[in-house]
């Protein structure tokens, strides 16, 4: 059997199958929604619990942000603002994340092309928010028990490189999938174009010519 | 490269970069085949959608992961084994399958010179085949994988699936002369 005469076989073949349209319009209906994903009741309630967490941990940095208000130290500015501004910044990504994840236990559904991608985002920024403010918090109980650790601040600056590098690892190698995918999608995008010019080459040689 | 291959891989490109028309396209291609092949293991309909739905879902969840959008057929085929297998094993029917590989471990594996031409006739004959040869008749049919490509969608070794091939068409060929078809 030639590759036609199978195509054509398989066609004939699958044709045979005869399906209730009415099943067939709901999965159409169905796919449509595919993007999105209806959550269980126990998906929503894990939604739920982890917003909550996310939630106590907002709390906690409201409360640094006003707990270093209220001690006396030398140069406070230096010393008190790094801490209040990196607990302000970890409060303000922790309150997207409760959104966030809050959002889809609302609605009951999630959707499933972008939502991944921006938790992602948003999660790496509340690690790098918290590191931040390990780091400046440390600093702080340095400068008030006048002792200079070295290792401790190393071991923060280390992990908080750690963490940059991580996130820019991460956004670089986005980037360039990407642009692998664009590469790919314009050489097959080529070939299918070749093909079919080549097909049209051979309709038209196929053709008795008119001239006389 | 065929065409068809290529602008299968050009979809699953154009998917994997967020391009909704293009997540149609592709289900509109595949819905056909996919359903069929479901259809000739689970004769429940509603559930044969259910399962085609169940593996929409997981192809949309993990098309980023397709790193050889070469590969989409052979994916996509074991994505429905894999659920196809799972119902067997939900409703208990999991020997069916079994009782089958034990059988027709030992047997050999030369191609039969058999031609199949008339499609309604096969469609007919398929259903009264076993499902283990139903299975990978259904794939050779829908000619979508090579042998190779079968046997890593069955997870089994190539030989296996060629013998099954000669089994499973041989066995094909009876019922039709049985029936006169």
């Amino acid at each position: 059997m030639s590759e036609k005469q199978y195509n054509s076989f398989r066609d004939n073949l699958i044709a045979q199958d005869k399906t209730d349209t009415k099943m067939h319009n709901n999965f159409q209906l169905e796919a449509n929604k595919m993007y999105t994903e209806k959550l269980k009741m126990n998906q929503r309630f894990a939604f739920v619990v982890g917003s909550g967490m996310i939630a106590f941990l907002m709390l906690i940095f409201w409360a640094f942000s006003k707990m270093y208000e209220e001690l006396q130290i030398e140069h406070a500015t230096a010393y008190l603002e790094p801490v209040r501004l990196t607990s302000v910044w970890a409060m303000l990504v922790s309150a997207m994340m409760v959104i966030l994840l809050l959002w889809p236990a609302i609605r009951g559904k999630v959707g499933l092309r972008f939502y991944p991608k921006i938790l992602r985002f948003v999660f790496w920024f509340l690690i790098l928010a918290i590191v931040a403010l390990f780091f400046s918090a440390f600093n702080l109980i340095e400068k008030q028990t006048n002792e200079f650790d070295a290792t401790e601040i190393s071991w923060i600056a280390t992990v908080m490189v750690l963490v940059v590098v991580m996130g820019v690892y991460l956004l670089l190698s986005d980037r360039s999938d990407r642009s692998d995918i664009r590469n790919k999608t314009k050489i097959l995008e080529l070939e299918h174009r070749l093909i079919e010019l080549e097909e049209k080459l051979n309709l038209t040689s196929a053709k008795p010519s008119t001239d006389s | 490269m065929s065409k068809e291959a290529i602008y299968n891989q050009l979809l699953v490109l154009r998917c994997q970069s967020g391009q909704a028309p293009a997540w149609d396209e592709l289900v509109g291609r595949w819905e056909k085949p996919l359903i069929y092949y479901i259809r000739r293991m689970v004769d429940d309909e509603p559930q044969a959608w259910q399962i085609l739905q169940e593996v929409w879902l997981q192809v949309v969840k993990n098309i980023h992961t397709l790193r050889r959008p070469e590969y989409l057929p052979k994916w996509l085929y074991s994505i429905c084994h894999h659920k196809i297998v799972s119902y067997y094993r939900k409703s208990h029917r999991q020997a069916e399958f079994q009782t089958e590989l034990c059988q027709e471990a030992h047997r050999d594996n030369h191609e039969p010179d058999v031609q199949f031409e008339n499609a309604e006739a096969v469609h007919w004959g398929l259903e009264k085949l076993k499902p283990v040869f139903r299975e990978v008749l259904t794939l050779f049919f829908l000619q979508d994988l090579s042998v190779e490509e079968i046997a890593e969608v069955l997870d089994v070794p190539a030989g296996t699936v060629k013998s099954r091939l000669y089994y499973a068409k041989k066995q094909l060929r009876d019922v039709l002369e049985d029936h006169h078809v």
